[in-house]
């Protein structure tokens, strides 16, 4: 199954045209990683993946329960998603490979 | 005539004094002669509630009519909050996911809900939670975030196809850097 994941990832628009990484390559690799339960490997691929994850699922038990500062950590945790995606947008950019 | 008293009884039964009582749509006071008769026909204990419940159903057209149940839910929550908030989030996840195709649709279409949830707000806000208002404001937020990171990368993307440079200037970033670097003999 994560074999067949692993050969048949779908192709990047951004990256066929430009010729370079989207924001957003590498994420299907980490997840057949992370699927595989190679954690540094999928942080090595694309490190906003776990953050992204634990976003979606406060965001969930948000909409379902109210916490009382839930808008609060959802927005501080939209803004590091964020900067984490853009810095690592940029840093792939250079050919700097952090992690 | 029958129906419109029955909700009236319900919502006298079931209301405290601090919920908001029912709406009774304005096409079926349109076709009463005498409203206010009506009313006091139904509860002659207390003519000034009936008072005020008259004067607030004038008042509210929006909201209130969706609920029928106002004492189990004491504070309703504004329309398509939910749906901001998430929308603003999906905005900057699909943009990580699929390139930045979806994200400024769905940023867009959460900013346009924004302007009607404030005015229902604004127009009554001891009707609705103050949670869902900062669910609207966070929405707004990262809808605003979203918009400006996707429209940023789509714009660079369009430049990019309409110019059919194949590869990105930004490739060459490296290259020009290790010059610059090489030429200062440090």
């Amino acid at each position: 199954m994560l074999e067949m994941l692993r050969h048949n990832l779908i192709p990047c628009p951004f990256k066929a045209v430009t010729g370079c990484d989207c924001p957003g390559c590498g994420m299907q690799r980490s997840i057949v990683e992370l699927l595989d339960g190679n954690f540094l490997q999928s942080l090595h691929y694309y490190p906003a993946l776990l953050p992204l994850i634990l976003l979606f699922v406060i965001l969930v038990f948000h909409l379902r329960f109210q916490f009382r500062y839930g808008t609060l950590i959802l927005k501080i945790l939209f803004i590091f998603n964020t900067g984490l995606i853009s810095l690592n947008f940029i840093l792939k950019l250079l050919n700097i490979h952090w992690l | 005539m029958t129906t419109e008293n029955d909700n009236i009884e319900k919502g006298f039964e079931s209301g405290n004094e601090n919920t908001p009582p029912p709406v009774v749509p304005e096409s079926a006071n349109t076709g009463m002669n005498s409203p206010v008769e009506d009313f006091s026909a139904v509860t002659d204990n207390n003519p000034d509630t009936v008072n005020q419940a008259t004067a607030k159903t004038q008042n509210q057209t929006i909201g209130g009519a969706t609920k029928s149940s106002p004492a189990k839910q004491m504070l309703m929550r504004l329309p398509n909050a939910k749906a901001i908030l998430t929308l603003g989030i999906l905005s900057i996840v699909s943009l990580s996911c699929c390139g930045p195709f979806f994200g400024p649709i769905l940023a867009i279409i959460a900013l346009a809900l924004v302007p009607a949830a404030k005015r229902a707000y604004r127009e009554n806000p001891d009707m609705y939670a103050g949670s869902s208002m900062g669910n609207v404001n966070a929405g707004r937020i990262c809808a605003i975030i979203g918009l400006s990171v996707g429209g940023l990368l789509l714009i660079i993307f369009i430049i990019n196809m309409i110019t059919g440079n194949d590869g990105m200037q930004f490739s060459n970033v490296e290259e020009m850097y290790e010059e610059i670097w090489n030429a200062t003999d440090y």
